[in-house]
């Protein structure tokens, strides 16, 4: 019983250090079973953000969308989900997350015809921004021009 | 055709107003292990001495939970798990085994929840146990790794910057743990469980106990701590079992380090040494994660466990074993 004792009271004593804050995943946080951890937006991870995507809210309850989700569920592997920044009359912004340099050119092709619905007579690509993320992901960014 | 036949059947489960509410995730976790485990008595001596390769499923699962707010300070909380086994699909013969389920009410004050869960003593392990679910798990060489049915918990709110407290109640149901573990002549009563800590992302400090939830007259205290600095990462447990019916006071440690080496190497290594489960029981681990993706974990592990076979209860010091298992697996969150 002493040598618990004095490991917990070194433990006590250890100095705080610099750690990770992020989120955990969505099973991770459910193994933890600690109901006061802060909420973490799953709508876009995993399983969960297929499903999300597949299904939305409707008058009517959940409505599958299988035309959107063709072009979901395959990339969802290398791509998280595309994330419309700012929308403007003429300015677009679409940004994803992609977890490979490999899969850039994927991402990058799918942000087009995203695009296009905004942009129904055509736009312009103003400026591509690629920003590391942790884990070796890459943030891409680019941002269009409609046509008027 | 946007409505199809799954999108009915999982509307009907789930109101279209709630669902944003709902997380669903899951993780497949499969390994290949190569197996040396050995019996030896002090009498006739070599026993047993059996070498095999195994697949295996650790703790594969699914769940959902979620929740949705009743007013601005109150919230129904639930969540759904489920284990299945994806290597051979039995897991004793259900397709789907319950892990952690429970409904609950949070509050301002904190959340009450019931269901079948972990105790709060074995939550208090927190992350220190670097060899979770593999043959390096904890629960192979301590007690109080206990999932428990028929609970009801009271979980305080964090205050003080990480401060929280948790109690649980475990009802003396016929099929619940408790009962379910006292001898048929001894008087069955309910258990309680409780932790208190300290959380921070740095680090960590815990006290948990257990009065009569393993049994009635089964007692057992556990203290943890975890410390991040920078890439290291280090975990000690320490427990404390008390048995009043069989007379045995053990205890027992286990030691955790793990090395962040890059963004997608880690190494880690384990020591357990205690005497609450088996006798005389050593565990040392070593093992080696690449993080393929953000999901998607590849690992490899060693793992060396020496006990005496009998349990505590029943002190026959006479057989040994000491086992090897090595593996390789992948482990994939979604």
């Amino acid at each position: 019983m002493k040598l618990i004792l004095a490991m917990f009271i070194g433990a006590c004593c250890a100095v705080q250090a610099y750690a990770d804050d992020n989120c955990a995943s969505a099973v991770d946080a459910a193994d933890s079973m600690n109901v006061n951890q802060k909420d973490c937006d799953y709508t876009n991870e995993g399983l969960n953000g297929v499903l999300h995507k597949a299904f939305k809210k409707g008058s009517e309850g959940a409505v599958l969308e299988t035309a959107e989700a063709k072009s979901a569920v395959a990339p969802v592997a290398a791509v998280a989900a595309v994330q419309t920044n700012k929308v403007t009359d003429t300015n677009l912004s679409l940004r994803v997350e992609v977890d490979q340099w490999s899969n850039v050119a994927l991402a990058r092709t799918q942000l087009l015809p995203k695009a296009m619905e905004k942009c129904p007579k055509g736009f312009s690509v103003q400026r591509e921004n690629y920003r590391p993320l942790p884990m070796g992901r890459i943030d891409l960014t680019i941002e269009f021009t409609c046509f008027k | 055709m946007k409505k199809t036949l799954l999108a009915l059947a999982i509307t009907s489960l789930l109101p279209a107003a709630a669902f944003a509410d709902v997380t669903v995730y899951g993780k497949a976790n499969v390994s290949l292990q190569g197996t040396d485990e050995a019996s030896y008595s002090s009498a006739n001596g070599n026993q047993a001495d059996g070498s095999k390769v195994e697949l295996l499923s650790n703790a594969s699962r699914i769940g959902v939970k979620g929740g949705e707010e009743v007013n601005s300070k109150l919230k129904v909380i639930y969540q759904f798990e489920y284990q299945t086994e994806v290597d051979d699909g039995t897991g004793g013969g259900q397709t789907f085994a319950q892990r952690n389920i429970y409904l609950g009410l949070q509050g301002i004050a904190g959340t009450l929840m019931g269901g079948h869960f972990d105790t709060p003593t074995k939550v208090a392990q927190e992350k220190i146990d670097l060899f979770n679910d593999l043959e390096g798990d904890i629960t192979h060489i301590f007690k109080g790794e206990i999932r428990a049915s028929n609970i009801v918990q009271y979980v305080s709110p964090t205050f003080g910057g990480g401060f929280s407290g948790s109690v649980a109640y475990v009802t003396e149901e016929t099929d619940g743990v408790t009962k379910q573990n006292n001898p048929a002549t001894v008087d069955t009563s309910s258990g309680v469980s409780a932790s208190f800590g300290y959380n921070s992302s740095a680090f960590y400090v815990g006290v948990a106990a257990d009065q009569d939830v393993e049994a009635n007259g089964v007692d057992l205290i556990r203290l943890v701590g975890r410390l991040t600095l920078g890439a290291f990462q280090f975990g000690l447990l320490g427990e404390s079992y008390d048995n009043d019916n069989t007379g045995v006071d053990d205890e027992g440690f286990v030691g955790s380090a793990m090395w962040n080496m890059t963004d997608k190497w880690a190494l880690k290594a384990q020591y357990g040494d205690s005497d609450v489960r088996w006798i005389d029981s050593k565990s040392a681990s070593l093992g080696l994660d690449y993080k393929m993706t953000k999901s998607a974990t590849l690992y490899g592990y060693y793992t060396k466990v020496e006990n005496g076979v009998t349990d505590v209860m029943e002190p026959t010091l006479d057989n040994y074993r000491d086992d090897d298992y090595v593996g390789v697996g992948l482990d994939y969150k979604f």
